[in-house]
């Protein structure tokens, strides 16, 4: 019981722990706004543990990594408030997980020695394809589930899985998304031999 | 699609990434007995971060006209709590242990439930209403977790004796699984809440 598989790859299993934020973008412009708060989270939350003094290392690091994090969401929850206060109502139970996620605890929990700082940018790469992956993500639901995009005002469609809406259809992009993204991994590592 | 229902289905994707390490616990922390451990932690560090919440709450962010500062709130008392719990914790460990296996004792920097803060947070969203949100959000994560906890790894095991495609193995089939589960449950949640509502 409960034992772990075979190790997946940094991305796939960083993009498995954004789970909740999937949930929540069932449209583009959701997708693009918790995009936005992923990665503006992500980067105060490495900047702090990156940045901290030396004698505040540990515990009181990641705490405070964490609390920083936590912060910025709320501004930027204030900020998609004052843009869109409809879009906030719809994403404001979910904005608030945001520091809370996986990929964020590892980027609080990321120790500020000299070798981590100059590693920054791969961690911060990383972000920003997640926060892309969530905004393609996002795409890919609302077509499937409305077979339009609400942001440029296409309508008409043809819904092909309406249920794809509900969470459960975040759930299940998901792991198709992933078996896909395996299986052509493996013909290209196939066709390299 | 209610609140209860938001949190049951974040703690069943919160198992899932516990079992496969992507939120990094101690592996004792993943089997069942540590399951319903966590959930036991879950509903308790809500019960105790609710009373805190709704004091600072409504005698200084309501004063000051703060009341955007809310989540930072939530997320310090629940941190706070948590942090407070696992060093009871480990001072009533620590004094039968006296020492021993000091190193696995402080392996971890994490928050020993790190699943609680979904459901203080998802709670928060509620902070507006009444305090006791935060004991509901902690409950119904608590069964999410503990029933992805149990029938989850059934169905898992369950396929292991099945030919599914290499694609799937793992992750994909855990999430596919969840998923299924998850539609399932949203026809009984929507069916209960519109009764309830």
């Amino acid at each position: 019981m409960n034992k772990p598989n075979a190790p997946e790859t940094d991305f796939w299993s960083h993009a498995a722990g954004l789970a909740p934020v999937l949930i929540a973008s069932r449209d583009l412009p959701s997708g693009i706004a918790m995009a936005g708060g992923f990665l503006l989270a992500y980067a105060s939350a490495l900047t702090t543990a990156l940045f901290l003094p030396r004698s505040m290392r540990g515990k009181l690091s990641f705490l405070t990594s964490c609390m920083v994090a936590v912060l910025v969401l709320t501004l930027y929850a204030s900020l998609v408030r004052a843009i869109d206060a409809m879009l906030f109502e719809k994403l404001s139970t979910f904005l608030f997980l945001i520091p809370f996620l996986p990929p964020v605890y590892v980027a609080a929990a990321t120790q500020g020695t000299e070798a981590n700082r100059e590693r920054a940018w791969e961690q911060a790469l990383m972000a920003l394809a997640l926060a892309v992956f969530v905004a393609v993500f996002s795409v890919v639901r609302e077509l499937v589930a409305s077979g339009s995009l609400t942001l440029f005002g296409t309508s008409g469609g043809r819904s092909i899985l309406p249920s794809m809406a509900h969470p459960a259809g975040a759930l299940l992009t998901l792991a198709i998304g992933f078996a896909f993204a395996r299986h052509i991994r493996s013909l290209i590592s196939r066709k390299s031999r | 699609m209610s609140q209860i229902g938001l949190l049951f289905y974040l703690g069943m994707g919160g198992s899932i990434l516990v079992s496969q390490g992507i939120i990094p616990l101690r592996p004792s922390h993943a089997r069942p007995a540590g399951a319903v451990r966590h959930a036991v932690l879950m509903i308790a560090s809500c019960a105790l971060a609710t009373p805190v919440y709704s004091f600072v709450y409504q005698r200084i962010l309501s004063t000051l006209k703060l009341e955007s500062l809310a989540p930072f709130l939530v997320a310090l008392a629940y941190f706070s709590v948590v942090f407070l719990m696992k060093s009871a914790t480990s001072l009533l460990k620590g004094a039968k242990k006296n020492g021993k296996d000091s190193a696995s004792a402080g392996s971890s920097i994490y928050p020993s439930p790190p699943l609680v803060a979904y459901g203080c947070i998802l709670a928060a969203s509620a902070y507006g209403g009444s305090g006791w949100n935060l004991f509901a959000a902690g409950a119904s994560a608590a069964l999410g977790f503990l029933v992805a906890s149990t029938v989850l790894e059934d169905i898992m095991d369950r396929l292991e004796l099945e030919a599914v495609p290499a694609p799937f193995h793992g992750l994909p089939a855990r999430f596919l699984s969840a998923g299924l589960m998850a539609l399932a449950f949203s026809g009984l949640d929507m069916s209960l809440y519109a009764r309830i509502g």
